[in-house]
């Protein structure tokens, strides 16, 4: 489903975000990916939504060459992954119903289709309450959901989520957790970007690390890289 | 950990075509509630579009007013000049000539002449005005009356209107028909109104280019104004356009709405010069209206019918759109995710 062959990106600054990076995950598979902050973990999902283009090598995702995407296909390339963003990606002015509707209105879904849908996915990350809510008026933890709730609403075959409990309490966060293992069980490849090794190491899948750009380890049983955190007390 | 693997690399045979699958799968499934719901997101969009606008009522108006006054100028002379042509096709017809007569020509002197200038052969028909009818028509006229009244005695020469006979059509042999009557002693003085009527052609025919630029020129400032006004509404809503697109909206359903926008602004615009016209028209035929019916003719500005009402409303709309059209051609491409 995702194959990354020799990837190299360097920002415009001169700063080297990801060198050789290569890896694949096949369809169905649930894998996290892990690092330090600022390791590149961002820039290999925004690599794969073609936020960003990559300095050299190949990826392909889906069966679809990335490098040489023609721009009008790009917006049916992206309507089949969902994506949830660090920083949410959630626009302020209009409900937590119409956030979470903009895949399916865009694809042309029947309204009816729509409310079903969406009170499916709002349903799922605990948010049915809150359909009719203003994004600005909801906590950190609810705006990701419903940023969770967009990702997921029109059943793509591909599900990136970068931090997606990075506001959740724990038990919301396994919740989410969960979700994300049930629709790889129904085929859906997730991989996820954490930092939160409680949550990867219970969950117990596949794992790939970064460090300052490099893919240092893979392997299907989670260890912290840097175990002195930086929030550690002195 | 190898049983992972294992099952990594029997589903990765397949997993290659998967994403394809689905998108044909979707696609040819529903083409025809695609269709419909292509429909529904328009009239979504028209409406959504609308709301926003009057969601800065005094910012829409101000648009609304610039455009509407910009469009009013090259409409409203348009229209004159089609009331001013039927005006002149009217005159035409006329070719008469006036002759002013000498005013110690007393008036059995003009009925004399006039007498024997109806034998002519090519005169169709005389028309003799003595001093006293010319003071009373001119007593009609709004104002005059007072003006008048206060001259001792009537200033007005007695005048002969002569039609030439239909057989004279060239300019050159009505003009020769001129030359011979001024050559008359009684004549004084001779107003040929083919002149009158060519010159009056010729300053239509300068004026109508004058509007026709000056018209182009605002046209183009109507179109410049709705571009910019969409490109600040591109400014305002970048982070929306860039969230559209994260989710896979295409540049056609991104730019939607900014059509729209353009749309309405031409629309809203078109109908202030409607009402704008008719005010206009309606005190300017306060004065034309009895300058017109003082001369015995029935003339009035006619203002917007239905028929240039809609042809108003078309031509903001098209504007809007072709200025929307621009602002998003230069400005929506380099937003990008
Ligand atoms: N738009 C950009 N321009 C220049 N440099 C960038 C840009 N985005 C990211 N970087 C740099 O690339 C490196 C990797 O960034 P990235 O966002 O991928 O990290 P990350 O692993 O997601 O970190 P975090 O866990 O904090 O989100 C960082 O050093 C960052 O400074
Ligand atoms: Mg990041």
């Amino acid at each position: 489903m995702i194959c990354f062959d020799g990837v190299d990106k360097h920002y415009p600054g001169g700063h080297e975000a990801l060198s050789d990076v290569s890896f694949e995950i096949g369809r169905g598979e649930m894998v996290f990916l892990t690092g330090h902050s600022g390791a590149g973990k961002s820039t290999l999902l925004k690599l794969m939504m073609l936020m960003e283009r990559p300095s050299a090598g190949r990826i392909v995702v889906g069966g679809q060459e990335l490098t040489t995407i023609h721009r009008r296909k790009i917006p049916y390339y992206r309507r089949h992954i969902g994506v949830v963003f660090q920083d949410h990606q959630l626009l302020f002015d209009r409900t937590v119903f119409d956030n979470v509707a903009l895949p399916l209105e865009i694809c042309g879904t029947p309204p009816l289709e729509i409310g079903r849908r969406v009170r499916a996915a709002l349903d799922k990350v605990g948010l049915l309450k809150k359909e009719r809510a203003l994004p600005i008026h909801l906590s950190g933890g609810e705006q990701q959901r419903v940023g969770i709730a967009r990702a997921v609403v029109n059943k793509p075959p591909l599900l990136l989520a970068d931090e997606p409990t990075g506001n959740l309490d724990p038990k919301l966060s396994a919740d989410i957790m969960r979700l994300f293992q049930q629709f790889s069980q129904v085929g859906v490849t997730v991989l996820v970007a954490s930092h939160d090794f409680a949550l990867i190491s219970h969950m117990n899948k596949r794992l790939l690390t970064l460090a300052d750009g490099r893919l240092v380890s893979e392997s299907a049983v989670p260890r912290p890289i840097n175990s002195g955190g930086r929030f550690e007390r002195t | 950990m190898s049983e992972h693997s294992a099952s990594r690399n029997t589903e990765r045979a397949g997993a290659k075509s998967a994403v394809k699958k689905d998108a044909q799968g979707a696609t040819s499934a529903s083409q025809a509630p695609l269709l419909k719901s292509y429909f529904l997101n328009h009239r979504k969009v028209a409406k959504q579009s609308v709301v926003r606008l009057f969601r800065h009522p005094v910012a829409t108006l101000m648009n609304w007013l610039v455009i509407g006054i910009a469009i009013s100028f090259p409409a409203a002379s348009l229209l004159l000049l089609v009331d001013l042509d039927d005006v002149a096709a009217n005159v035409k017809d006329g070719n008469q000539i006036t002759l002013f007569l000498k005013p110690q020509i007393s008036t059995a002197g003009g009925e004399k002449l006039t007498l024997s200038l109806s034998q002519h052969s090519s005169i169709e028909k005389v028309t003799f005005i003595d001093k006293d009818q010319a003071l009373l028509q001119l007593k009609d006229i709004a104002g005059f009356d007072e003006a008048l009244a206060l001259l001792d005695e009537n200033p007005l020469p007695a005048t002969i209107l002569v039609t030439p006979s239909a057989s004279l059509v060239s300019a050159e042999q009505i003009s020769k028909l001129g030359q011979e009557l001024g050559a008359m002693s009684e004549v004084d003085r001779l107003q040929m109104d083919l002149e009158w009527v060519k010159r009056l052609f010729a300053i239509m025919d300068l004026v109508s280019r004058i509007v026709v630029v000056v018209g182009f020129l605002f046209i183009l400032a109507v179109m410049l104004v709705i571009s910019n006004t969409i490109r600040l509404a591109i400014e305002n809503r970048r982070k929306e356009i860039t969230v559209v697109k994260l989710v896979g909206g295409t540049d056609s359903f991104v730019r939607r709405p900014f059509l729209y926008m353009g749309l309405w602004f031409g629309a809203g615009g078109a109908l202030i010069a409607a009402v704008l016209i008719e005010l206009g028209f309606g005190w300017l035929n306060q004065s034309v209206v009895p300058l017109a019916s003082s001369y015995g003719s029935t003339f009035r500005l006619s203002g917007l019918g239905v028929l240039s009402l809609l042809a108003l409303l078309g031509i903001g709309m098209s504007l809007g759109w072709l200025g929307a059209r621009l602002a998003v051609r230069r400005h929506l491409q380099g937003i990008e995710p």
